[in-house]
C-alpha cells in the first residue's frame, strides 16, 4: 500500500493505492492518527486505486472519523471501486461516511461544508 | 501472534481441488473416490441426504480429519499432507461456519467474534471492538455483543457463528447447514449474506446443505452426494440449471423431496422377508 499526500490550503488529500488489509491497515492507522493529532480540518481519502478494504481497514477509518469529530474535522472518501463500495454498504458505513464518486465532487462538498 | 499469511494461490482460479478422495470406516466407504474443483468466486453447494457423508467431507476439506486416501489441495497446498503448523497458516485464509455455531458458552457474543482477530492478527483491541460491531451489524445482531450464547435463540447463535467465521475476512467460507432450523425469513437473510459476500466482496463459499430452496437460491455450482446403494459417489455435479435438468431419478427424488423413489425409506419386500427370516 502506498499513500501520496498533497495539501491545498486547509484540505489534505491522501491518495491511497493498494489493498488495505490486516497487513497494511496499521500503516494507514499511523498516518491517520498523526492527522487527527494535528487536528486536520479537512481530509479527503482518494481510494480510486484501492481494490480491497478489509474490516481492520474499515475500523481504522471509523477511528479517524471519531477522532476528527471531536475537533469538528471533516472527512470525505471518494472514487470507491464497486467491490470496496460494497464492503462499506454491507456494514452500512456508506450511511456514516461522506462518500463521493470522484475528487471534484468531494472537494465541492468539503468546500461547501456539506461533507 | 502470526502475521497474515502470504497469498500463494495457484496460477489457475481453482481454490480447492479434491482428488480420488476416499474415507472408509470399518471397511465401508462413506466417500468413495471423489473428484471435484471449487473455483474462485463460486458458491459451491454440496447436497445430500442424512448420513451421505457431507459433514465428513467438510471435516476433511478444512483439515479437521485425514482421509483414508486421496488429496485435498487448498490454495494450491495438499492439506492431507500438511503439518499442524502449515495447517494453521492455511486456516487463516478460510472461515468455518459450524452447524450449531460452536460458540464458547463462557464467552460473550462479542468475545466469541473477537477471538480469531485476537489470536491471529495484531489488530489493536479498540479496532477489534469496532470490527465486532460491524460483523454483528452484518448478521443483523447489532447490540448483542454482551449477551452469552445461552441467552440467544438457535437461529441467533447460528448468525453469531457466521459473524465469527467472517471475522478475519476470509477468502473462502465453509458453511455447514447454515440455514437448518431457521425460519423462512432468517433463511433468506442468511442466504442473502452468502450472496453478498460472494457476489459483492468476492468471497468463495463452500456450503453443505440439504435445504433445496436455499441451495438453488445461492449456488453457482452444485454437487450431489449419494447415499444408500450409491453411498460415497457423486450423483451429479453442475450449475443449478444443469442439476434441475438432470434426469437421474436419485437426484430428482432428492431435489423434489419425494418419499417414493430410489432413495429407499424401507427395505424392498424381498429384502424385508429375508431380514425377517434371517436367523440370529
Amino acid at each position: 500500500m502506498e499513500i501520496k499526500e498533497t495539501t491545498e490550503s486547509s484540505l489534505l488529500i491522501l491518495v491511497v493505492s493498494g489493498e488495505i488489509d490486516l497487513n497494511h491497515s496499521p500503516a494507514l492507522r499511523t498516518i491517520l492518527r498523526d492527522k487527527a493529532k494535528a487536528k486536520t480540518l479537512q481530509l479527503l481519502l482518494d481510494f480510486a486505486a484501492v481494490p480491497y478494504v478489509d474490516s481492520s481497514g474499515l475500523a481504522t477509518l471509523i477511528e479517524y472519523y471519531q477522532s476528527s469529530k471531536a475537533y469538528s474535522g471533516k472527512m470525505a472518501i471518494c472514487s470507491l471501486v464497486p467491490r470496496v463500495r460494497s464492503s462499506f454498504d454491507l456494514v452500512r458505513l456508506s450511511e456514516v461516511f461522506a462518500i463521493f464518486p470522484d475528487q471534484a465532487e468531494a472537494r465541492k462538498a468539503l468546500a461547501g461544508g456539506s461533507a | 501472534m502470526s502475521p497474515t499469511p502470504k497469498k500463494t494461490n495457484p496460477p489457475s482460479d481453482v481454490i480447492l481441488e479434491v482428488k480420488d478422495l476416499v474415507q472408509s470406516y470399518n471397511g465401508r466407504a462413506v466417500l468413495n473416490g471423489l473428484n471435484f474443483k471449487v473455483r474462485k468466486g463460486e458458491t459451491f453447494v454440496i447436497m445430500g441426504g442424512s448420513g451421505c457423508g457431507k459433514t465428513t467431507l467438510l471435516r476433511i476439506l478444512i483439515g479437521a480429519q485425514k482421509p483414508t486416501s486421496g488429496s485435498v489441495h487448498l490454495f494450491g497446498e495438499d492439506i492431507t499432507k500438511a503439518s499442524t503448523q502449515e495447517l494453521d497458516r492455511i486456516r487463516l485464509r478460510f472461515g468455518m461456519n459450524f452447524q450449531f455455531g460452536a460458540l464458547f458458552q463462557s464467552m460473550t457474543v462479542g468475545e466469541n467474534i473477537a477471538l480469531p482477530l485476537q489470536e491471529h492478527s495484531q489488530v489493536d483491541p479498540s479496532l477489534i471492538e469496532m470490527v465486532v460491531k460491524m460483523k454483528l451489524e452484518l448478521v443483523g445482531l447489532t447490540g448483542f455483543e454482551n449477551f452469552k450464547p445461552a441467552e440467544l435463540s438457535g437461529g441467533m447463535r447460528k448468525r453469531v457463528g457466521l459473524a465469527r467465521a467472517l471475522a478475519l475476512d476470509p477468502e473462502l467460507l465453509f458453511s455447514d447447514e447454515p440455514t437448518s432450523g431457521l425460519d423462512p425469513v432468517m433463511t433468506a437473510v442468511v442466504d442473502q449474506l452468502t450472496l453478498d459476500s460472494t457476489r459483492k466482496i468476492g468471497v468463495t463459499a463452500v456450503v453443505v446443505s440439504h435445504d433445496m430452496t436455499s441451495c438453488f437460491r445461492i449456488a453457482t455450482h452444485m454437487l450431489m452426494l449419494g447415499s444408500g446403494p450409491r453411498q460415497g459417489e457423486i450423483i451429479a455435479e453442475g450449475t443449478p440449471d444443469e442439476i434441475r435438468a438432470n434426469p437421474d431419478p436419485f437426484l430428482q427424488q432428492f431435489v423434489r423431496g419425494e418419499a417414493d423413489g430410489p432413495i429407499a425409506f424401507r427395505l424392498s419386500q424381498d429384502d424385508y422377508l429375508k431380514h425377517l427370516l434371517q436367523e440370529g
